[in-house]
């Protein structure tokens, strides 16, 4: 006679096994049933239909259409990748709805116009509606659009400069916006030639290490900078040849260039370009200018060094090797600045 | 009677034995393990391909239970390791210490929002993690933990929504959407940016944009940031905001395709971060476990993403064979459209000048296949090509467009004007999007205020 235990068992197991795969069907939870799966096929064309006839909607400056559109778009198939573009959708024009299309139909129109149909007329008549925009994100983005325009499209910073304060006056302004604004602001003062204000500007809103600061300064030191840079290269190169020419007989580029100093100055530039090859292909291009640069003014003082010789006083050979340094320096200077890798250095000191 | 109760308990452990491995041995996946255990390559659950992990990370192991200090998922961006009609990944950073490493995955999103483990209508994803360190001695003291998730075995054009992390430590629910069965025409959408470097609000800006646009997926163009070697920059570039929108909305949610840039340099950083399809070939970077160049399709489009970054004629050559090799296996009655994408342009007007070597070899690859467009930034402005073949003008819709999107942030450069092959060049922040329709495609690229650069439409 079995036991009741040994009978329950096979029934227990069989059970349990019966159980066993919803462990796995908890992972399958996900997967759509067949019928889901038709009716999205189906949905589909429909879907796809009026996604089409939405964007197109758009495009033509409909915002109403669209939203109707993207509403029945969203409906079929909710779970389906165009519904989730129509909601995206719907979430947008939503947020900039209110009682009249008018202002948000005026900027998708201005938003699109091609290549050359911006005038300075069209963008003024823009800007004057503006006033009667209700306030809010169409509003801000149409003030937005006005005083980029006149600052980067059509080039009239002095034009530009009102249009940035006014949206900076908009209510609700975001921290982006703000600050977008005020970097704009000062990069148009600083077009009409008020570099150093536009600096103060920046640093005094806290702005101090974007990369357009860093631009401006930099282009602030260039104003000076270059022209001394040049001068100075220029002063010892007449300097030293001046100094040097008299003594410049024959065999004196030969002393100067003798092996042991060109092994050396070969060391000396083989270490930095091996260094920026590695690094990144910008301080390499910087590289390329240091070098030559630098290699012809190490030229020109081992040549009129040897041709100096013993003969030049002291204080003229202090003077024209801190002249040598200095005109170095300065080929270093502009390299590294032609090559923006000043600016590429300055921004990521500031960031960190 | 002993026996019996015996063969009874047996069996009884035999079928909870089993009922355990129908939950568990599922989520596992081949070659890994959860529970922390040590990893090295595996093939995640219903993925038809393998992960392979650099042997240059830390402690590298599968989903564990150490929840450690800072366990909150940041960082978190979805990408495509697998085909996007039935997989996406998901990578994401937390403190050193964690370990938890799953992503719980459903199309309801109220069933993933309250589930803190699998249960009905929502999956589990277990997934890899491990320390790395930055791959320049400038960064030695940087140590930063990556997970990394990969959801396969989907649905084509159906939205998921999924949350990364672990039991009592998750990140918000974000939603993703698969592509359409390959080959399929239904319509989709795609934002083109690049060179974000050195400006993340500006890079949040057109994250916000791609967002807006319902795009289904982005590609870049590469140089997201300044130094790629350097961890914080990353921080930053993930974390980015534009006022009170976080780049993470858009990139958790649209899969973000890159390139490399020359200011990633090859970095681990950048490697570990991002998860592509792998297929390793000879000359690429062992980090980059075959990453460094990849392909992927789209519905009826096909990605060649490409690195320019390594310039020698050996490095072109090699990258030229190998999209060759892709290109002929291409059905282009299939395919409708073909892209490339990599970092420096082909043609410019602007402060970087093409290299030769590149133009030569690659450009004849792009004529010989007939591929429609060239996606490159590292000149920070907007340019766009006529078509192009041979070298010359040819007309619209025979011959290649190049475009240079590199407007994401970095300094704008200025463009020349004595450029007889480029259509239009503006010295702007901005984006592209391009819509696919079947064998129509519009383009239209976008300043950062959201008005027109230009547009354009392209048939089949």
């Amino acid at each position: 006679m079995r036991s009741p235990w040994f009978r329950a068992g096979p029934t227990l197991l069989l059970a349990i096994l019966l159980v066993a795969p919803l462990g796995r069907a908890e992972d399958a939870g996900s997967a759509r049933n067949p019928e889901d799966a038709s009716r999205l096929e189906r949905d589909d064309a429909r879907q796809v239909e009026l996604i089409r006839g939405a964007e197109r909607a758009e495009r033509e400056a409909r915002p109403r259409d669209a939203l109707a559109l993207y509403r029945e778009a969203a409906a079929l198939a909710p779970g389906s990748r165009l519904a989730r573009r129509a909601r995206t959708r719907i979430d947008w024009l939503e947020a900039r709805g209110g009682k009249s299309d008018g202002p948000l139909i005026e900027l998708l129109r201005m938003q699109r116009l091609g290549p050359g149909e911006l005038t300075a007329a069209r963008l003024e008549a823009f800007e004057g509606k503006l006033a009667g925009f209700p306030p809010g994100p169409v509003r801000r983005a149409a003030r937005a659009l006005v005083a980029e325009a006149w600052l980067n499209r059509l080039d009239r910073p002095a034009r530009a400069i009102p249009a940035f304060e006014r949206w900076l006056e908009e209510p609700g302004v975001e921290t982006a916006e703000w600050e977008l604004a005020t970097t704009e602001l000062a990069l148009a003062r600083a077009r009409l030639g008020n570099i150093s204000g536009s600096v103060a500007d920046l640093r005094a809103a806290g702005l101090g290490k974007r990369a357009e600061t860093a631009f401006l300064e930099l282009e602030l030191l260039g104003r000076y900078g270059r022209p001394a840079a040049l001068l100075l290269i220029v002063a010892f190169l007449a300097a030293a040849l001046g100094s040097g020419w008299r003594g410049l007989g024959a065999g004196a580029l030969a002393r100067g260039l003798s092996p042991p100093r060109l092994a050396l100055a070969g060391w000396l530039f083989a270490v930095p370009l091996a260094a920026a090859r590695v690094h990144r292909p910008e301080t390499w291009r910087a590289m390329l200018f240091i070098v030559p640069a630098s290699a012809a003014l190490l030229l020109v003082a081992s040549v009129t060094g040897m041709a100096l010789g013993d003969r030049a006083r002291p204080s003229r050979r202090r003077l024209l090797t801190a002249l040598g340094i200095a005109a170095q320096l300065a080929a270093v200077y502009l390299a590294l600045d032609h090559t923006q890798v000043l600016l590429a250095i300055l921004v990521n000191y500031r960031l960190h | 009677m002993t026996k019996l109760r015996l063969g009874l308990t047996l069996t009884s452990l035999v079928a909870v034995a089993l009922y355990a491995c129908g939950s568990s041995s599922d989520d596992a996946p081949s070659g890994g393990g959860g529970n922390g255990a040590p990893v090295a390559s595996y093939t995640p659950k219903r993925c038809d391909y393998a992960v392979s992990l650099p042997e240059s990370v830390e402690d590298a192991t599968m989903d564990g239970r150490d929840v450690g200090a800072e366990p909150t998922p940041k960082n978190v961006h979805v990408s495509w390791a697998g085909p996007p009609s039935s997989s996406f990944a998901v990578n994401w950073g937390t403190g050193l210490d964690t370990r938890l490493t799953q992503v719980l995955y459903g199309t309801d999103p109220a069933a993933v929002a309250a589930a803190d483990r699998a249960g009905a209508g929502v999956s589990v994803q277990l997934g890899h993690t491990f320390i790395f360190g930055s791959s320049s001695p400038l960064y030695a003291d940087q140590k930063a933990r990556v997970h990394e998730g990969h959801v396969c075995g989907l649905e084509p054009g159906t939205t998921y929504y999924y949350k990364v992390g672990g039991p009592g430590n998750w990140s918000a629910v974000y939603d993703v959407a698969t592509a359409p069965a390959p080959e399929k025409t239904t319509p989709f959408r795609f934002v083109l940016s690049g060179d974000s470097r050195g400006d993340p609000g500006a890079f949040a800006e057109i994250q916000r944009a791609a967002r807006d646009a319902a795009a289904d997926f982005q590609i870049f163009t590469g140089d997201a940031v300044m130094v790629g070697a350097n961890q914080l920059n990353w921080d930053e570039f993930f974390q980015a905001k534009a006022g009170s929108f976080a780049a993470e909305e858009a990139l958790a949610r649209i899969p973000f395709m890159t390139v490399v840039g020359n200011h990633e340099a090859l970095a681990l950083n950048y490697f570990v971060q991002f998860a592509f399809p792998g297929e390793e070939t000879e000359g690429e970077s062992p980090d980059s476990r075959g990453e460094e160049w990849y392909s992927f399709q789209y519905g009826n489009a096909y990605f060649l993403m490409l690195n320019d970054t390594v310039t020698d004629q050996n490095s072109f050559a090699r990258e030229a064979a190998w999209m060759k090799t892709k290109l002929d296996g291409l059905d282009r009655t299939k395919i409708d459209w073909v892209f490339a994408v990599h970092h420096r342009p082909l043609y410019t007007c602007s402060n970087h000048s093409p290299l030769a070597t590149q133009v030569d070899l690659w450009g004849k690859a792009y004529d010989e296949h007939e591929v429609d467009m060239v996606l490159a930034g590292h000149n920070h402005c907007y340019e766009r090509s006529k078509p192009i073949r041979a070298g010359v003008e040819a007309p619209m819709g025979s011959g290649t467009i190049y475009v240079t999107a590199g407007g994401a942030g970095a300094p704008l450069y200025s463009t020349g004007t004595d450029c007889p092959l480029e259509q239009i060049t503006e010295k702007t922040r901005g984006y592209v999007i391009i819509d696919i329709d079947g064998k129509k495609l519009d383009y239209r690229a976008l300043r950062n205020d959201a008005s027109e650069i230009e547009s354009f439409s392209l048939m089949k």
